[in-house]
């Protein structure tokens, strides 16, 4: 019986250690991060490039929903009027590759072939004082997937580390 | 068997004494008859055909349109309905409905495109041990809707639709009757071309 209580206590309080650690760890990554609110802004193409405006439309959207996951960040869109009295990191990106793969070709051949890639550059400031916080090349890609995967899987990809990117730099 | 006969008989004689004299008589009941019953035909289809007093008008719109990315609560290739409001564009389906306003709307493209048939093609890859696979070489062509936007904030945004070729034209003649101007680039398409604003915020500017 007191082996019982005993064990009970000592998971109780390794159950409450654990709690408050995970508590900790969550508002060191909201309560230390300079940037409450993000501007996404629509990403460019390089002058040249035969880019799909579905495709450039499409990040803007990923990227918009991927950053909205991430905790204590508020998204803004381009256009949308900035809260005056806070301090807000402006990301914008040019589209500086794009391969437009073969969905056939990765399902049936795989290994590489009619692989889908888009690169971009982004850039992260401040809108205030326009200092760079974060320059990076990135890119998103789709190699395999359900049925050789689908092209437009290679927008999300970019978003998604895109998003990465902008929550270590935030942490 | 005969007494039944003409019972019968006596029977039709006394409903047609009933209804008419004589033979020119009868021929103008029938006549007459014939014309009401039309008439009443007409009345009865004409009131259930009158939209004004049975059904309520249907909005026109497009059916099982695919929904590549923007409608919030929806997922990638996801099917949706669109309808063609008095004041906007409503994307519906059996848990959302999205509403965008025409007066919202800033640049509607409309492209050509294919889709590629991933569920016939792993349905026949099942069926024929792998041979079906090759299906994934058959392209759909499609027409893809890029919608731009902005939301009652002023911030940009934007929905992709697939949908059939000819439910693109469709799209298309019924956007342009709401004066919503619907463009048909050939390869690069204006927003690729416009130049991204870097600094679009009300305090950068200032």
């Amino acid at each position: 019986m007191k082996s019982k209580f005993l064990s009970i206590a000592v998971f109780a309080s390794a159950f409450a250690l654990a709690a408050s650690a995970t508590a900790q760890q969550n508002s060191s990554t909201t309560g230390g991060n300079k940037y409450q609110y993000v501007q996404v802004n629509r990403f460019a193409v390089e002058p040249g490039l035969d880019f799909p405006p579905d495709y450039q439309l499409t990040i803007d959207e990923d990227l918009n929903k991927v950053l909205w996951k991430i905790k204590g960040i508020k998204v803004l869109r381009e256009g949308e009027p900035l809260p005056q009295s806070e301090p807000v990191l402006v990301v914008t990106g040019t589209i500086t590759k794009f391969k437009k793969g073969n969905q056939a070709a990765r399902y049936l051949v795989g290994f590489g072939a009619g692989a889908t890639v888009i690169g971009a550059h982004i850039k992260c400031f401040d809108a205030a004082t326009k200092e760079v916080v974060l320059e990076r090349d990135v890119d998103g890609k789709v190699i395999m997937g359900m049925m050789g995967g689908k092209s437009e899987g290679a927008n999300n990809g970019l978003a998604k580390e895109v998003a990465k990117d902008i929550k270590e730099k935030l942490r | 068997m005969q007494a039944g006969l003409a019972a019968s008989h006596s029977r039709w004689d006394s409903v047609r004494r009933l209804f008419c004299l004589d033979r020119r008589s009868e021929f103008s009941f029938r006549v007459k008859a014939a014309k009401s019953l039309a008439i009443a035909t007409l009345l009865v289809i004409s009131s259930f055909s009158n939209p004004g007093y049975c059904v309520e008008p249907a909005q026109p719109g497009l059916q099982k349109l695919f929904h590549l990315v923007g409608v919030p609560g929806l997922r990638r290739d996801q099917r949706v309905n669109l309808a063609f409001d008095a004041d906007g564009l409503s994307f519906q389906t059996s848990k959302v409905q999205y509403q965008v306003p025409y007066a919202r709307i800033r640049q509607v493209l409309l492209l050509n495109s294919d889709r590629r048939y991933e569920g016939r093609t792993y349905a026949a890859a099942l069926a024929t041990y792998g041979v079906g696979a090759l299906l994934i070489l058959k392209k759909h062509h499609v027409d893809t809707v890029v919608l731009d936007y902005v939301n009652e904030r002023g911030g940009k945004m934007g929905i992709v639709l697939q949908m059939e070729t000819s439910q693109g034209e469709v799209f298309k003649n019924l956007m342009e009757s709401r004066n919503v101007s619907v463009e048909e680039p050939e390869a690069a398409s204006d927003i690729s071309k416009q130049p991204t604003t870097t600094n679009t915020s009300d305090r950068s500017k200032q």
